[in-house]
C-alpha cells in the first residue's frame, strides 16, 4: 500500500500516536509485523495485549490465543509498516531514495513530479537528484501565494504527456485556504531541526496549526517529497525527517582550511611527459601496428610499452587512480593532440602509428625543456608557442565534453567530466582550477581530501553559474540535465581530482606523499605547478643539457645512459634489445638484434656509425668485430615454389623435355622443375596427348 | 630530481648499481660499495654491482647499519636513488642480528629472537619447527648443537639470518708458525691484503669471527691466507679442496713456509689416508660411496680427530653432501676461500648460513694495479674450418658438432704461430678433447697431461715446467683447478666445455701469478668461425669483457703473415 493511496488517513495517526508511545519497544515491533487479517499469538504482544485492544489497535483475543488488526486501524498500520520498509535513516543514498519513490509513488506520479524535464527511463535518479537537494525545498519555498501553490501542485498533479486522468480528478491538497501556508510553515521549521522529529512531537511544534490542518501540511510535504516519514529503529518511533542529506548539509560545519602535514613517503616525476617520451622512442623506433577493427595498438605491443613506462610507487599509481594502461592511453592521447603522431597506413594494410617530423625537435630537447614544452601547450594564458609547434586539434569529444560553440578542447582541462557550459566559461574554469591549486602554499604538503572538501565547499565557477540562472546542465544517464547547486558541488570536486589526477601529478606539478597509518594522500606544490599556474617563470626538472649524451659502450655489448638522452635512445634501439629506460643500462646488443636491424635493410656502417656518434668512450674493438661478423652472415636468398616433375626412366624423361620445352628446367636427367605454375594445366594437357600421365604426389 | 655529475653512481630499481669507473670519485665509491653489494660484472668502463639480501647481511655482519648503506649510496649516486631500493636495503638489514644463536650452559645451544611476532613466526615454521628443541620463553628456544647448522639453513631460506654467537671448541692445539725464510730459502712474509684477511677472518678470537668466507681473485695467495689463518688459530686444521694435485700442492705449500714437519701433515685421498694434526684431503674423497644408496664411507673424516678448524678451497664448488656434513660441525672454525662467491647452483645462501658472511674481498683491479697478480690479455683467434670439411660439419649430428668444430684441424698452424709469437714465455696449451690433445701434443712435441697420466707423472711434469725446462705443455681438464704454475705465461685454448664461465675463469686464473718484468700474461682461444665452437665462444667473450679483461678478436685466414701480424698488434 501506498502513503498516498485514498485509504491513508493522516489525522487517525496522529490520534493513535498516544497509545503507540505508551506501547514498549518489543510491542512495537511485533505490531510493525502484523499482516493484515492474519492472526498472530497474542503472546507476542506481552503485556501490552489489552491495552492494545482497548485502543481499538486489535480484536480480543480467540480461544485458541490469536489476534488480528481491526479493519479500522489497518490505515495506521500501513503507515507504520511503510516507514519500517525504508530506513532512511541510516541509508539516504540516491538508490535508497529510488526505492523509496518506487515503493510509495507510481510511475504517472512519479513522471508528474517532473514537470520542467522531459521523459526519462532514468527519471526516478533525475528526481532524487532533485528532490535531495536544498533548492528543492527553496523552489516550494520561494511560492509566494496559494493561486502561485496551486498552479505549482497542479503541474505536479499531471504526468508529463499531459494523460492522467486519475489524476487530474483528484483534489488538490492546497484547495484548502491556509493548508499552503502550513505547509510552508512546516518545511521551514523541518529546515531547522538538526536530527528527526518523532511524530508525537509534531503538535507541540507547531502549536498554532489544529492537528487535521498539521496533518494536510505533513501529507503535502510527505506527497511532494519534501518530507520523509521514517522508523526510529531502536525504540521504534516513528519520525518527521527532511531527506537526511538534505539536513546534513543545512546543518554542516564550515570545514576548516586544510592544516600542513609531515608525509611518511612521497613521490615526484612527471611521469606523462616520460612516458610520452618512451611511446615516442617505441614509435619512431619500431614499426607500432594498429588492428584493423578498433585502431589500437596490438595487446602484445601495449604490454611491452606499458611495462617501459615510468615506475610511479604502487601507493601513488592507488592514489592516481592511473594504471598503466590509462597512462598509455594518456600519452598516446597527448602525444595525437600535440601532433608528435599521426596514424599511418590504412586498415589491413600496415595501419600503425608513425611518430611525426616534428617530435624530433621535441625529443632532442632536454627532460625539463620537453616538460616545459608540454606546460606551454597546455597553459591557459596565452603564451606564444615554440617555434614547430602546432597548435591542439580542433576535435571535441562531445562523449566526454561539450563546448556549445564547438570551440576546440583546451589541453588544461581533463577529459573526464561532461556538462555543458557557456563557452566563454572555457577560460573562467581554467582560471578558477588555477586559483584554486595556486592557493597551495609552496612545497607545504596538504591533506589531499580535506583540500578537495575545503574547496569544494567554497563558491566555485559551476555554482556561480546554476545561482545566475544560467541553465547549466550536466550529462547523466546518456541525457542532459539541469544541475543542482549540490551537482555544482560534487562536479568541482570531481573537477578538482581529476584534475589533479590527469594535469597535475602526471605532469609533477604537484608532490604526492602519503601520511599515516591509513596512508592517507597528501600534495604540496612544486615549482613545476607554479611554472603551470604563471607564479614562476622557470623551474628546476631532471637534468640538464650538459648531462646530455652520457653513453658508453661496453666491450660486453652493452650500451650505458649516464644521462637520458631520447635521441640516442631512437638510434640505438633501431638494433639492438632494449633492457631499461630514462638511465642506466639501456640496451644490449646481440646477434638476434643486428639479425633484425640486417634484415630490416640496415647497413653494418649505419650501425657503427650510430655507435661512434653517440658513444662518448671508443667503441671497443670485439664489439666493431663483432657486429661487422654478424652483418656478414646476413645474405639474402630467393625462395619460391616450383613443381617437381620425376620420371621413372630417361626415355620418358626425353619426352616430357620435349612437350615442357622451355617452361621446364632440368635438375637431373629424370627429374625436372616447372617454375610457372600457369603452365601446369597446359602441360598436364600435352602430357596427356603423348600418352604420360601425371600421377600427384601421394596418389599410388 | 637530484643529480650529480661527478658521482659515479647510478642506483637502478632491479637493485643493481652502475659505476663509473672514470669518475673521480670511482675508488672510493667501489670500496664502500664492496662491503655491500656483490660485483656482478666488470666491463671496461662500467661495472655492475647488486644488492643482495645476502650482499646486505654481509654488509650487517661486518658492523655496517642500513642507514650508512643509504647514506653511501645518497653520497655517490648521480640520481636519487629509488626509493623502494633503499626501503628494500632498510628491510633486509633489518632481518640480521634480529636472531642470534648463543651457547647454553648445559651443552645445548638458544636462539633469540628480538621480537615476540618473529619468535612466533619461526616458531610456526613448518622449514625451522623441526630443527627447535623446545621454547624456552616468549623469545628464547633451546636447540640442540646438532641442528645448528640445519636451523641456521633453514631460516636463511626463509629470510631470517641467524647471527651466530655459540663460539667454537677450541680443538686440538697444534704449534705452527708462518717461517720468514721459506724451506726453498726465499724470504717470505704475508702481503698487507692477507694480513688483514687473517685478522678480519680471526677478529680476536671472538664469537663473531671464526667462520666465514675470504673472497680473492686467482693467484692472490689464498693458500697463503687460509696457513696464516692456520697459524693464528694453532689448531689441528683439515684442508678440504677440489683434486689430488690441488692435495700436493697444499701440503708442498705448508711444508715450505710453515713451521710443520712432514710427519704433521697428511694426505687423505685415493692413494694415503693418513689422518694427522693437519690434513689435507679432496670433496671427491669425502663423497664417494659405493652406490647412490651408500653411506658416505670418509665422512668419519670430519670426526677423525678434534679440529679446531676446517679450510674449505674453492668454497663455490663445495658438493652437496658437505654442505649437509658441514650442518653438523658448526661448532668448529670454518673457513671458505674462493675467487667469486658466484655458484652456478645458486646455493650462495648456504655458504652463507653453513661457511659464513664474506670476510674479506679485495677486486682484481685493486690486486692488478699493486702488481700483486698479472694483467692478462685475452685474444680470440677466429679459424676458419677447412673448405673440405665444410660440408662434413653441415651434416654432421647437432650433437657431435661442438667436438667437430673444437677438433678443426687448421688450429694446428694457428697454434705454432702464437708459440713463435712468444718464444720465450712458458706456455700450457689447453683443451678438453684427450685425443685432440694428444695430437697437438704430436705434432708439437711437447709431452700432455690428462686424466689418465698417474699423479707421480703429473708432478713431474708439473715440476720439469716450473723449472723452465718444459716450455710447453699440454693439459687437459684436470688442470683447470688449484694447480699452481705460477710460470706460465701464456695460455693458448684449443677447445673449451662448451660456454663454461667457471672452466673460463680457472683456465685464465692459471696465469695470473705475479711475472716477473711486464707482469702480463696472455689467454688465446681458438675458435672455429661460423660453427657452434663459435657460438658458445661469445659466452666466453661476454663472460671475460664482463670481468673486465681487454679482449681482441682475430681472423686468422689463410696466410700466415698476416696472422703473424694481426698478433702482434695484440
Amino acid at each position: 500500500m501506498k502513503l498516498f493511496d485514498n485509504d491513508i488517513d493522516w489525522p487517525d495517526f496522529f490520534k493513535r500516536m498516544p497509545t503507540w508511545d505508551r506501547l514498549s519497544p518489543g510491542t512495537r515491533r511485533a505490531f510493525a509485523e502484523m499482516k493484515p487479517k492474519k492472526p498472530v499469538k497474542v503472546h507476542v504482544f506481552g503485556d501490552d495485549v489489552s491495552r492494545l485492544v482497548e485502543s481499538g489497535f486489535v480484536f480480543p483475543c480467540t480461544n485458541s490465543g490469536t489476534t488480528k488488526l481491526r479493519p479500522d486501524c489497518q490505515s495506521f498500520a500501513s503507515i507504520i509498516r511503510a516507514m519500517c520498509r525504508h530506513d532512511i535513516l541510516d541509508d539516504s543514498t540516491s538508490r535508497a531514495f529510488c526505492r523509496y519513490l518506487e515503493d510509495h509513488f507510481t510511475s504517472a506520479q512519479r513522471s508528474a513530479l517532473c514537470p520542467n524535464w522531459r521523459y526519462s527511463y532514468a527519471n526516478d535518479q533525475i528526481l532524487s537528484r532533485h528532490a535531495m537537494s536544498v533548492g528543492w525545498l527553496n523552489n516550494f519555498l520561494a511560492l509566494e501565494s496559494v493561486k502561485d501553490a496551486r498552479v505549482w501542485e497542479k503541474q505536479r498533479q499531471e504526468d508529463y504527456h499531459g494523460r492522467g486522468p486519475y489524476h487530474r480528478t483528484r483534489k488538490l491538497i492546497f484547495d484548502k485556504d491556509d493548508a499552503f501556508e502550513a505547509a510552508q510553515m512546516v518545511i521551514r521549521q523541518s529546515m531547522t531541526w538538526i536530527s528527526p522529529v518523532p511524530f508525537r512531537e509534531l503538535p507541540d511544534q507547531f502549536p498554532r496549526l489544529p492537528l487535521p490542518l498539521l496533518a494536510t501540511a505533513i501529507f503535502a510535504g510527505l506527497r511532494h517529497l519534501l518530507l520523509f516519514p521514517a522508523m526510529r529503529w531502536d525504540d521504534m518511533t516513528p519520525v518527521l525527517t527532511l531527506w537526511p542529506t538534505i539536513t546534513q548539509r543545512l546543518h554542516r560545519p564550515k570545514p576548516p582550511r586544510p592544516e600542513n602535514v609531515t608525509p611518511d613517503q612521497t613521490f615526484h616525476g612527471a611521469f606523462l611527459m616520460e612516458d610520452m617520451t618512451t611511446v615516442l622512442i617505441a614509435a619512431t623506433a619500431q614499426t607500432l601496428r594498429l588492428r584493423s577493427d578498433d585502431k589500437e595498438l596490438f595487446a602484445k605491443a601495449r604490454k611491452e610499452l606499458e611495462s617501459s613506462l615510468m615506475t610511479v610507487p604502487e601507493w601513488g599509481t592507488t592514489i592516481a587512480g592511473c594504471s598503466t594502461s590509462c597512462r598509455l592511453d594518456a600519452a598516446l592521447n597527448f602525444l595525437r593532440d600535440l601532433h608528435f603522431i599521426r596514424t599511418a597506413g590504412t586498415a589491413g594494410r600496415n595501419l600503425r602509428i608513425e611518430s611525426a617530423p616534428e617530435s624530433k625537435s621535441w625529443l632532442g630537447m632536454s627532460g625539463k625543456d620537453r616538460l616545459k614544452y608540454i606546460l606551454d601547450q597546455i597553459k591557459p594564458t596565452k603564451s606564444p608557442k615554440p617555434k614547430g609547434c602546432q597548435p591542439p586539434p580542433n576535435q571535441v569529444d562531445d562523449e566526454q565534453y561539450y563546448c556549445s560553440d564547438g570551440t576546440p578542447r583546451p589541453l588544461f582541462l581533463p577529459q573526464t567530466i561532461s556538462w555543458k557550459i557557456n563557452p566563454n566559461d572555457n577560460m573562467s574554469l581554467s582560471a578558477a582550477l588555477t586559483r584554486t591549486y595556486a592557493s597551495l602554499a609552496h612545497r607545504q604538503f596538504v591533506s589531499l581530501t580535506k583540500f578537495v572538501e575545503y574547496q569544494a565547499q567554497q563558491p566555485n565557477p559551476l555554482l556561480k553559474d546554476v545561482q545566475s540562472g544560467n541553465r547549466m546542465e550536466i550529462r547523466l544517464n546518456w541525457s542532459w540535465q539541469h544541475a543542482t547547486e549540490e551537482d555544482t558541488e560534487d562536479l568541482w570536486s570531481q573537477f578538482l581530482v581529476n584534475f589533479f589526477r590527469h594535469r597535475l601529478l602526471p605532469l609533477g606539478c604537484l608532490q604526492l606523499g602519503v601520511v599515516g597509518k591509513e596512508k592517507s594522500a597528501c600534495i604540496a606544490l612544486t615549482d613545476i605547478g607554479r611554472y603551470l599556474f604563471s607564479l614562476a617563470g622557470d623551474f628546476d626538472y631532471g637534468h640538464h643539457h650538459e648531462l646530455q649524451g652520457q653513453i658508453v659502450v661496453q666491450p660486453n655489448f652493452e650500451v650505458v645512459f649516464l644521462s637520458p638522452s631520447p635521441l640516442a635512445e631512437v638510434a640505438i634501439a633501431r638494433f639492438s634489445e632494449r633492457l631499461s629506460k630514462g638511465t642506466g643500462c639501456l640496451f644490449k646488443i646481440t646477434r638476434k638484434s643486428i639479425f633484425a636491424a640486417a634484415g630490416s635493410g640496415m647497413p653494418v656502417a649505419q650501425v657503427l656509425n650510430s655507435l661512434r656518434e653517440v658513444s662518448a668512450k671508443a667503441l671497443p674493438g670485439n664489439v666493431e668485430h663483432e657486429i661487422k661478423s654478424w652483418f656478414s652472415q646476413c645474405k639474402h636468398i630467393k625462395m619460391y615454389p616450383v613443381t617437381l616433375i620425376r620420371c621413372p626412366d630417361a626415355k620418358t624423361a626425353t619426352r616430357v623435355m620435349a612437350a615442357g620445352g622451355q617452361k621446364i628446367t632440368p635438375i637431373s636427367q629424370t627429374v625436372f622443375q616447372l617454375a610457372d605454375h600457369k603452365s601446369k594445366t597446359t602441360l598436364i594437357k600435352k602430357l596427356k596427348g603423348i600418352g604420360v600421365f601425371v600421377v600427384q604426389a601421394g596418389e599410388p | 630530481m637530484g643529480y650529480n655529475l661527478q658521482n659515479p653512481l647510478i642506483v637502478q630499481g632491479d637493485h643493481t648499481v652502475l659505476v663509473e669507473v672514470d669518475s673521480p670519485r670511482y675508488e672510493e665509491a667501489r670500496d664502500h660499495l664492496a662491503r655491500f653489494a656483490e660485483l656482478v660484472k666488470s666491463p671496461e668502463h662500467i661495472h655492475t654491482y647488486q644488492i643482495t639480501p645476502l650482499s646486505v647481511w654481509n654488509a650487517a655482519a661486518a658492523g655496517m647499519s642500513a642507514g650508512q648503506i643509504a647514506s653511501i649510496l645518497g653520497e655517490y649516486a648521480k640520481y636519487d636513488v629509488p626509493s623502494h631500493v633503499l626501503t628494500e636495503v632498510r628491510d633486509y638489514a633489518s632481518r640480521y642480528g634480529r636472531l642470534k644463536l648463543h651457547a647454553n650452559g648445559d651443552d645445548s645451544l638458544q636462539l633469540c629472537a628480538t621480537d615476540a611476532p618473529l619468535a612466533e613466526e619461526i616458531w610456526r615454521s613448518k622449514e625451522a619447527h623441526q630443527y627447535l628443541e623446545s621454547r624456552e620463553g616468549p623469545l628464547s628456544f633451546r636447540v640442540l648443537p646438532l641442528n645448528r647448522g640445519r636451523l641456521k639453513q633453514a631460516l636463511i631460506k626463509i629470510g631470517w639470518p641467524i647471527e651466530d654467537l655459540a663460539g667454537y671448541v677450541e680443538g686440538e692445539a697444534l704449534d705452527v708458525a708462518l717461517r720468514d725464510v721459506t724451506v726453498q730459502g726465499l724470504s717470505f712474509s704475508l702481503r698487507p691484503y692477507q694480513w688483514e684477511s687473517v685478522n678480519v677472518f680471526y677478529a680476536g678470537g671472538e664469537a663473531a669471527g671464526g667462520s666465514g668466507v675470504i673472497t680473492l681473485p686467482c693467484g692472490a695467495g689464498k693458500t697463503i691466507v687460509g696457513m696464516g689463518v692456520m697459524a693464528r688459530i694453532s689448531t689441528s686444521t683439515l684442508i678440504l679442496v677440489t683434486n689430488t694435485t690441488a692435495v700436493h700442492q697444499w701440503i708442498r705449500e705448508i711444508l715450505d713456509k710453515t713451521t710443520l714437519r712432514p710427519d704433521q701433515v697428511g694426505e687423505y685421498t685415493g692413494q694415503a689416508k693418513e689422518i694427522r694434526p693437519v690434513t689435507v684431503s679432496t670433496y671427491q674423497i669425502l663423497t664417494y660411496r659405493r652406490s647412490r644408496e651408500d653411506e658416505f664411507l670418509h665422512f668419519g673424516l670430519f670426526d677423525g680427530r678434534d679440529w679446531g678448524l676446517i679450510i674449505y678451497d674453492e668454497v663455490h664448488l663445495l658438493p652437496a653432501p658437505v654442505f649437509q656434513y658441514t650442518a653438523s660441525i658448526q661448532a668448529r672454525r670454518r673457513l671458505g676461500l674462493t675467487a667469486t662467491l658466484v655458484r652456478e647452483d645458486g646455493r650462495e645462501d648456504d655458504v652463507f648460513a653453513l661457511i659464513g658472511p664474506k670476510k674479506f674481498d679485495v677486486p682484481w683491479k685493486v690486486m692488478e694495479g699493486q702488481g700483486w697478480i698479472a694483467t692478462a690479455v685475452c685474444t680470440e683467434v677466429r679459424v676458419p674450418l677447412p673448405k673440405k670439411m665444410r660440408m662434413e660439419y653441415a651434416v654432421t649430428e647437432p650433437r657431435r658438432k661442438f667436438r667437430f668444430a673444437s677438433e678443426n684441424p687448421a688450429k694446428l698452424p694457428v697454434l705454432r704461430q702464437i708459440l713463435a709469437h712468444h718464444p720465450d714465455e712458458q706456455t700450457l696449451i689447453i683443451g678438453t678433447y684427450v685425443d685432440h690433445l694428444r695430437d697437438i701434443a704430436d705434432e708439437l712435441q711437447v709431452p700432455v697431461l690428462t686424466g689418465k697420466t698417474s699423479n707421480a707423472q703429473r708432478e713431474e711434469l708439473y715440476n720439469e715446467f716450473r723449472a723452465g725446462r718444459l716450455r710447453a705443455l699440454v693439459v687437459s681438464k684436470v688442470a683447470n683447478f688449484a694447480i699452481d704454475l705460477p710460470e706460465a705465461a701464456v695460455a693458448i685454448q684449443v677447445s673449451g666445455t662448451f660456454g663454461s664461465r667457471q672452466e673460463e675463469a680457472q683456465r685464465l686464473g692459471r696465469l695470473l701469478r705475479p711475472k716477473p718484468g711486464a707482469n702480463q700474461a696472455h689467454f688465446y682461444t681458438l675458435t672455429t668461425r661460423d660453427t657452434v665452437e663459435h657460438d658458445f665462444a661469445l659466452k666466453r667473450q661476454l663472460f671475460l669483457c664482463e670481468q673486465g679483461y681487454a679482449y681482441h678478436i682475430l681472423d686468422a685466414d689463410d696466410s700466415p703473415a698476416r696472422t703473424a701480424s694481426l698478433l702482434s698488434q695484440t
